[in-house]
């Protein structure tokens, strides 16, 4: 179960409040973001990284990438505790599922009437309804995605597309059948770049009986975020669904891809991209006027041409790492390869992150008045 | 032991920024405190090795937290990056790296052995060939010491000439007689008041040449003075008996650095022989690889799959955060496909050697490092026969050792090729990178 209000809408975006998430309590303001993890962990970052030098503004819902905890989890099962405790998470850590990881690729042609496949560095793994509710209960997760059958790509027959909206439909009131009733279920809204798709999708979500479903991921897999219709296609899964339903978007977004989403009015993403940037070697700003000004500035580490620059990577960024280290630092840092640098721009990226939400949410209710 | 030279006044500024002091002594064994600018050493120390002015992913405060008070960074990969300039433009090594405590740069000496194919030397210097650039960098002393001022570490290292451990014959004596001879021209190029630079006492396996060595060396020695040439592959018996000789001819006033040495026995035995300074690389570098130090039997390589299912923590009592959070499990799956596997490691192998220093200073405090020396051994090799270099070296300090000799060092040898092997895959890092 998700417990969450819509605030205020507006040109921009819109905000709202969590007040549960799954079995857990949790006050959250929205637009907000998932904490991406791999493997248990903010990736490069260790707990007492986070609990010591990761300031954010919220209490964080971190999102489980199943891809790089699959084969953790028949250790998870032997082992006397949950998820958090093999991770070594802190023990109040509120947990949601994701099936697919954010930053991996899809591969289309694997999904098939009962599984859908993921990827990791073992090769493909088969997730079914069976195996992801005996996983969340082992893992003891607060929420979860539902499966979603991804086979949209521009050569996928009529036919397919058909069946995988059907698959995806089935998997959503099998997993709601027999999961508990506090587990947070996200129905997922897929269809790629297909609007009449999209539009299937969404309508079957809304138009379930029982329990009503609050809380649905909008899957954007398959879609070309510059291309011109794509505001249509982000419609046509939003607009079949009632507006007090919680529109989570996972997936890697720039920022100035993130605020287009804000003004289709989602609520939630996650933190994959600014974990990317910082294992490319990148740290990001963005602007004091976000989201109204989108653009947002960038530094590429690994080129030598700040290796004499002493300044503070983002003057005005108060993170750890812009408060004790130095662009050159930095540079010499991603230079030499050294386990340092993408653990010190995790931080700076995921503080800077953290603040594009909250300029988002200044924003509107300024913009409001 | 000779007297000391008078000093001048900026010999007396800088050693009024410096002090050493003896707390305590039992038999050889030595506790000690020793002050720098930025920090107190309690002593034996063992300083943890960040290469490039980074501790492999562990945070500076991290390091804070598990009380570490020294670092070594290496001058000859600082030098080529980001280069002692822009290090020194930007306020120091500490500054650099977040680092508010003591600092120990190395000469860059060492790379003549590890780097001796793009290395050529005479009485002038040493000339490299960097690895990256190809680019031809002479390091005469003068230049040794220029960029260890620029990077600004508490302790410098003299520029002394390193032959590998096991050569012989006259080269031996010229190396020693040439680091006496650079020790000089270092002391000259020397304007830092903040920064203070340790001799080293070279002279290979040869006693006679150590003596002679250690007595110039120590003529000279203002703050510290280093037991180098050893940990190169040499056998134990004769590594033991160098720094027992050493420590037997060295003034007490100095603390002794014996550079290279890590494993958990060399630091214990080098410590009770009267040594007070000790670094390696081997904490970090074997975290790398998965492997974990432990008092219980030394190491515990986690990427075995009977971890798979271990839900213990690396070492049941160990204080460190890692032991306290996560399993061999949890570690076992991580290790070679998260960076954060590494970091737990590291952390905790540098909290092992801390941990393990500071129950050998507590066991010289309390006159019972003979009772601790047998609690070690006990552990170190699960009950089993001890290696007969210990044995030697505990009967030559007059201590007795409860477990059996043995009559191979089955372990050691395992540990010593593993440890040629990791080193090796490094500098093929250093070459390639």
């Amino acid at each position: 179960m998700v417990h969450f209000s819509v605030g205020l809408s507006t040109q921009i975006g819109r905000v709202g409040s969590i007040s549960k998430w799954g079995n857990a309590q949790l006050t959250q303001q929205t637009p907000s973001f998932m904490v991406y993890t791999r493997s248990g962990h903010i990736p490069h970052l260790t707990w007492e990284v986070v609990d010591t030098q990761l300031r954010l503004n919220q209490t964080p819902i971190y999102q489980m990438t199943l891809p790089s905890l699959i084969e953790m989890v028949g250790q998870i099962a032997v082992y006397k505790g949950d998820a958090r405790g093999f991770c070594g998470m802190p023990r109040d850590s509120i947990l949601h599922l994701s099936v697919l990881d954010p930053l991996t690729d899809r591969k289309v042609g694997y999904n098939d009437t009962t599984t859908v496949a993921i990827w990791n560095h073992t090769g493909k793994r088969s997730v079914s309804v069976p195996s992801l509710i005996k996983w969340c209960r082992e893992m003891e997760v607060n929420s979860v995605d539902s499966l979603l059958d991804y086979e949209f790509t521009p050569e996928t027959t009529l036919k397919r597309m058909n069946k995988a909206v059907d698959r995806t439909n089935q998997w959503l009131e099998s997993i709601r059948c027999q999961m508990e009733d506090d587990m947070g279920v996200i129905a997922c809204a897929g269809g790629g770049h297909s609007g009449q798709h999209r539009r299937k999708m969404a309508h079957y979500i809304s138009s379930l009986e029982g329990t009503p479903i609050h809380s649905v991921n909008i899957d954007l897999g398959g879609i070309n975020m510059e291309d011109e219709n794509t505001s249509d296609l982000i419609n046509e899964s939003i607009n079949p669904l009632d507006e007090n339903i919680l529109r989570i978007c996972q997936g890697s977004f720039s920022p100035v891809e993130i605020s287009l989403l804000l003004s289709k009015g989602i609520d939630i993403f996650d933190s994959s991209w600014p974990i990317k940037q910082a294992e490319k070697g990148i740290a990001f700003e963005v602007s004091a006027e976000y989201p109204i000004d989108s653009s947002f500035s960038t530094i590429d580490f690994t080129l030598s041409t700040l290796k004499s620059d002493h300044t503070s990577p983002f003057p005005s960024c108060k993170c750890y790492t812009c408060s004790k280290y130095t662009r050159a630092y930095l540079t010499h840092l991603c230079n030499t390869h050294e386990l340092l640098a993408p653990l010190l721009l995790v931080i700076h990226n995921l503080t800077q992150w953290d603040r594009m939400f909250q300029l988002a949410r200044d924003s509107i209710h300024k913009h409001s008045n | 032991m000779a007297s000391l030279p008078i000093a001048s006044s900026q010999d007396s500024k800088e050693m009024s920024k410096f002090a050493f002091e003896l707390l305590a002594t039992s038999r050889r064994a030595r506790r000690g405190r020793l002050t720098t600018p930025h920090s107190v050493v309690e002593t034996p120390v063992f300083m943890p090795v960040g290469t490039q002015g980074t501790m492999k992913g562990i945070l500076p405060e991290q390091l804070i937290t598990m009380d570490c008070r020294i670092l070594l960074c290496n001058t000859y990969h600082l030098g080529h990056r980001p280069g002692h300039e822009i290090v020194g433009e930007a306020g120091g090594i500490h500054k650099m790296m977040n680092w508010p405590r003591s600092i120990l740069t190395d000469s860059g000496g060492f790379q003549m052995v590890s780097l001796s194919k793009l290395m050529t030397l005479d009485e002038e210097g040493v000339r490299f060939e960097s690895p990256h650039t190809k680019e031809i960098t002479n390091l005469p002393p003068e230049e040794c010491i220029r960029v260890q001022q620029n990077l600004g570490a508490d302790i410098m290292m003299q520029l002394d000439h390193v032959v590998h451990t096991l050569t012989t014959g006259p080269i031996v004596e010229e190396a020693m007689e040439r680091s006496i001879r650079w020790l000089d021209r270092c002391e000259d190029a020397h304007t830092k008041d903040e920064q203070t630079i340790f001799p080293i006492v070279q002279g290979g396996l040869n006693m006679e040449l150590r003596k002679k060595c250690a007595e110039e060396m120590a003529k000279r020695a203002k703050v510290g003075i280093a037991i180098g040439g050893l940990s190169g592959g040499e056998d134990k018996s004769s590594f033991w008996r160098v720094v027992a000789a050493c420590c037997d001819w060295l003034p007490p006033h100095l603390p002794r650095y014996v550079m290279g040495v890590g494993f958990a026995v060399d630091l214990v035995v080098c410590s009770l022989l009267g040594a007070d300074m000790f670094d390696c690389v081997f904490p970090t570098r074997t975290a790398r690889f998965g492997t974990a130090l432990v008092r219980r039997g030394g190491q515990l390589h986690l990427k075995q799959a009977r971890f798979a299912n271990d839900f213990s923590p690396i070492d049941d009592r160990c204080e460190c955060h890692s032991c306290k959070t996560y399993t061999r499990a949890y570690i076992y799956s991580n290790i070679a496909k998260e960076t954060v596997a590494c970091h737990i490691v590291s952390v905790h192998n540098l909290h092992h050697q801390l941990q393990l220093m500071k129950d050998v200073r507590q066991s010289i405090v309390d006159g019972k490092e003979e009772a601790f020396l047998n609690e070690f051994l006990n552990e170190y090799y699960e009950g089993g026969s001890v290696p007969g270099w210990v044995h030697d070296a505990a009967q030559h300090m007059g201590y007795t050792i409860k477990q059996s000799r043995g009559e191979m060092e089955e372990r050691k040898h395992k540990a010593k090729h593993e440890d040629v092997v990791e080193l090796k895959k490094e500098k093929k890092e250093v070459t390639v990178a």
